[in-house]
């Protein structure tokens, strides 16, 4: 995240990008920063949504692929996959998206989550929608993405499999 | 005579290291400012020194050297020869020669080839016929001082007579010089006392012991003179005691004390001559200058310290590391019950292995002084062949890191100034034309910053064009031309570090700007550091690398299945193994395999981590027996890659629940390796 870009007061920025068919946001101060899609090691006993780890500047960080996270069709990895790397609760953990960029929007345009599913995503993973030229835009909620809960599932997941290969 | 040097080696090499290092400082000193006649002594003392230790070890062709640079220093001092670039350049040129011939001695094998050069260049500078009555001056150089020859390697047995003569003179008590007893008697708070030193029997490197009680000496008082002489102690003309008249403020308490913190200082005892006068007399409260002083410009360590094999820290880390890791998963055990005193032990237990991991890590911190002192020389060099005028600014000299990474970023760094030699400082005329002082400035420096240590070399030279290293990175393809629209900081350390970017060919302002930048952030980051770049242009460059204070090491033996790499931690791997499909053996659903007589259980690697290729019966593969309590069980993996020294990196929160990893380790490639705990991931 190195330069700050101009801030219009009461504009609030976010760090668009797609998954699939989908377009999102996260809030720019979630975002520690945007990084080629690298050399991913596999992280075997994890759920299928994580990814691997990557080295990210010496510090060792999960990748999730965010479309299997949410449930919904990805649409492969292309020219403009990135690594978005998102900071929750001390966390870093890199998302894998399409195209992202950074826009600004006015805080006011953000409407409530509808209650039922935008698309394919499910309601509690958004925070917001945004009306958009021709688009919707999903606010996420990053925090839910990597909740406490999410992470019961990742031992959840390991305990289950846990015997299968053993001795 | 022959005594056995050769458990001394060691020793004569990290002393003789010491002296090469203080002797190129002490030049560079010199180049700046040869009117400096401090720095001068301390370099002759140096040279003399080193070859009274050459000598001792019977190092002839060291020796050899070392005695024709003191002619040429020699001539230096008494100003018959002046101090000029050649001869600047020629000194250097020995001192590489020394280390050359040091490095081949640590190696077992003497290479001379250089030597006759070296020594037929400082013969030139001296002028041959001179030669033979300079080598009689050399030695007889203060005016106390009692005729003698040199000493040269066949002239030893003589030079061993005349110990054995130095043995009566021992008895003899110190005679101090009426007069300078007088001048040092009118100075108030001065006392003068005897001191009379004994080194252990069996002491080798003597002159080196008699240096220190005199740089220690001189740093309480003056020493006013010495018996025997200076000289002949240095060239270790004495048995095991010597005696030394010194002035100095301090109670003999305090100077006996500083004596016996000298390692191999047997015994000392300080009797008053002198005592000193209570009131100042009106009058010159001069310090008279004294002859017999032994260290001036030296940086003294006052610590009281021991030398320490580096090979057995090394293991002794290891061990701590093993530990650590052990510790950790006996907690995962109680965990699961729920016994308070088991917990209460295990509590105690965690405190004592991580008191115990600082003190290990602390005993390995070493000032980066040590790799920044070769820089100075280094820059000079370049500074020279490139015909650029540089400031070379050393800071922070005295922050500590661990021993480890201090090793391993010494070859970034050599990348990292050479880069701000080459391609941030431009010629003077250069500079000039833009409007900068002709002297262009580098500085490495050394700070604390929170838990990290961040080394920097920062040049007020150009910068790096922005421009131009896109389009260099776009040309090779090595960026997608769309990203050139927005590049920070981080853009251009990553475009600049990519391997094949320093090999860009000619374009212009770059070119050669990425030489090694890969290699410095790829090994940055294997030591849990990060490297961060800030360029200017037209300004200046500053790279920094942050790194840990300390690392967690630990020995392992990486394995490869299915192109996936995992590290094995080497205290549970009792041995490896080559089995054979026949050799596997189906009980109870389970595979075992017979290794000298006993059953172990085999689990293999690829099939347990899920991975994408899984052998199929008929192939041989290694195994890694792993012991884990007593229980043996055989790890089938597809290949062993080797042993080598880790760094562990925790996995944070998100991924520690995933049980069968101990960590990661980040490996030279930059790629991420986990590191298996045995235990929990087969048992």
């Amino acid at each position: 995240m190195g330069e700050r870009r101009f801030t219009v007061a009461g504009e609030m920025q976010l760090v668009a990008f797609k998954v699939g068919k989908e377009s999102f946001g996260v809030d720019v101060k979630k975002v520690e920063g945007v990084i080629s899609l690298v050399d991913i090691t596999r992280m075997p006993r994890s759920p299928s949504f994580v990814e691997g780890i990557i080295n990210l500047r010496g510090q060792i960080i999960a990748v999730v692929d965010l479309a299997s996270r949410l449930g919904i069709e990805g649409s492969g990895r292309g020219s403009k996959t990135r690594i978005v790397v998102v900071e929750s609760e001390d966390v870093k953990i890199g998302l894998i998206v399409d195209s992202p960029e950074v826009i600004a929007i006015n805080p006011e345009d953000i409407e409530p989550t509808p209650q039922i599913a935008v698309g394919e995503v499910e309601s509690s993973f958004i925070k917001g929608v945004v009306k958009m030229d021709d688009k919707l835009l999903i606010l996420l909620d990053v925090d839910r993405v990597l909740s406490e809960e999410e992470r019961a599932d990742v031992s959840d997941f390991e305990h289950e499999e846990k015997g299968t290969g053993g001795i | 005579m022959e005594m056995d040097v050769s458990q001394y080696k060691e020793l004569f090499i990290s002393e003789s290291k010491e002296h090469l290092e203080s002797l190129n400082r002490f030049l560079l000193e010199l180049e700046n400012d040869p009117s400096n006649t401090d720095v001068l002594n301390e370099i002759f003392r140096s040279a003399h020194t080193l070859k009274g230790m050459s000598a001792t070890m019977g190092y002839d062709a060291l020796m050899k050297l070392a005695h024709e640079m003191e002619n040429l220093l020699e001539h230096l001092r008494t100003g018959s020869i002046k101090i000029s670039a050649a001869v600047i350049d020629t000194l250097f040129m020995c001192f590489d020669a020394l280390e050359a011939m040091i490095n081949a001695i640590a190696e077992d094998k003497l290479d001379q080839a250089e030597l006759e050069t070296v020594i037929a260049a400082i013969r030139e500078i001296i002028g041959g016929s001179e030669e033979q009555s300079i080598s009689r001056r050399v030695l007889a150089t203060d005016e106390r001082e009692r005729e003698k020859e040199a000493e040269k390697p066949e002239e030893r047995h003589e030079a061993l007579a005349e110990r054995i003569e130095g043995e009566h003179e021992e008895q003899k008590t110190l005679e101090v010089e009426e007069e300078k007893l007088k001048r040092y008697s009118s100075i108030p708070g001065m006392r003068v006392m005897n001191v009379e030193v004994g080194l252990a029997a069996g002491c080798l490197l003597k002159s080196v012991r008699v240096f220190m009680v005199f740089k220690k000496l001189s740093q309480v008082g003056d020493v006013i003179a010495s018996q025997p002489p200076v000289e002949e102690l240095e060239d270790e003309k004495f048995e095991t005691a010597f005696k030394v008249a010194v002035a100095s403020p301090e109670t003999p308490e305090k100077v006996e004390k500083a004596l016996l913190g000298i390692a191999e200082i047997e015994r000392v005892s300080v009797e008053t001559i002198l005592e000193p006068k209570i009131a100042a007399p009106s009058g010159e409260v001069e310090k008279p200058e004294v002859e017999a002083r032994a260290g001036t410009a030296a940086v003294l360590r006052k610590t009281q310290s021991v030398r320490v094999n580096i090979e057995r820290l090394d293991t002794l880390m290891n061990l701590v590391g093993e530990l650590v890791i052990n510790r950790t998963r006996l907690s995962e055990i109680a965990s699961s019950y729920n016994i308070p005193e088991l917990r209460e032990a295990l509590d105690q237990t965690a405190r004592l292995t991580s008191e115990l991991q600082d003190e290990v890590m602390k005993t390995r911190m070493v000032p980066v002084e040590n790799i920044f002192n070769r820089f100075p020389r280094m820059v000079r060099d370049l500074a020279h062949s490139s015909g650029k005028e540089i400031d070379f600014v050393i800071e922070g000299k005295e922050i500590e890191l661990d021993r480890a990474i201090l090793d391993e970023i010494s070859d970034p760094l050599v990348h990292m100034i050479r880069n701000a030699v080459d391609h941030g400082i431009s010629t003077p005329e250069e500079r000039v034309k833009r409007g900068k002082p002709a002297r262009g400035m580098i500085k490495l420096s050394a700070y604390r910053e929170r838990n990290f240590v961040a080394i920097e070399v920062e040049d007020d030279g150009e910068g790096i064009d922005h421009h131009e290293v896109f389009k260099a990175a776009v040309k090779r393809g090595l960026v997608a031309e769309d990203e050139s629209r927005q590049l920070t900081r981080d853009d251009i350390l990553r475009v600049i570090s990519m391997p094949g970017f320093s090999t860009t060919e000619e374009v212009s302002g770059v070119s050669g700007r990425g030489v090694g930048m890969d290699a410095v952030k790829s090994k940055t980051e294997s030591l849990g550091g990060h490297v961060v770049l800030d360029t200017e242009e037209g300004r200046g460059t500053r790279v920094t690398l942050m790194l840990p204070l300390t690392l967690a090491i630990v020995q392992a033996l990486l394995v490869e299945v299915s192109d996936e790499i995992y590290a094995i931690p080497l205290g549970t791997v009792r041995e490896t193994h080559v089995t054979s499909p026949a050799e596997i053996k189906t009980a109870q659903n389970q595979e075992t395999i017979f290794l000298r007589d006993s059953v172990i259980p085999l689990v293999r690697l690829d099939r347990l981590l899920g991975c994408s290729r899984v052998l199929n019966g008929s192939e041989a593969f290694p195994v890694v027996i792993t012991e884990s309590g007593h229980r043996l069980v055989a790890i089938g993996v597809h290949s062993l890659i080797g042993q080598q020294e880790i760094v562990i990196s925790t996995l944070d929160k998100f991924l520690k629940k995933i049980e069968g990893f101990a960590g990661a380790t980040i490996m030279g490639s930059g790629r991420v390796a986990l590191i298996l705990d045995v235990p929990s991931l087969v048992f």
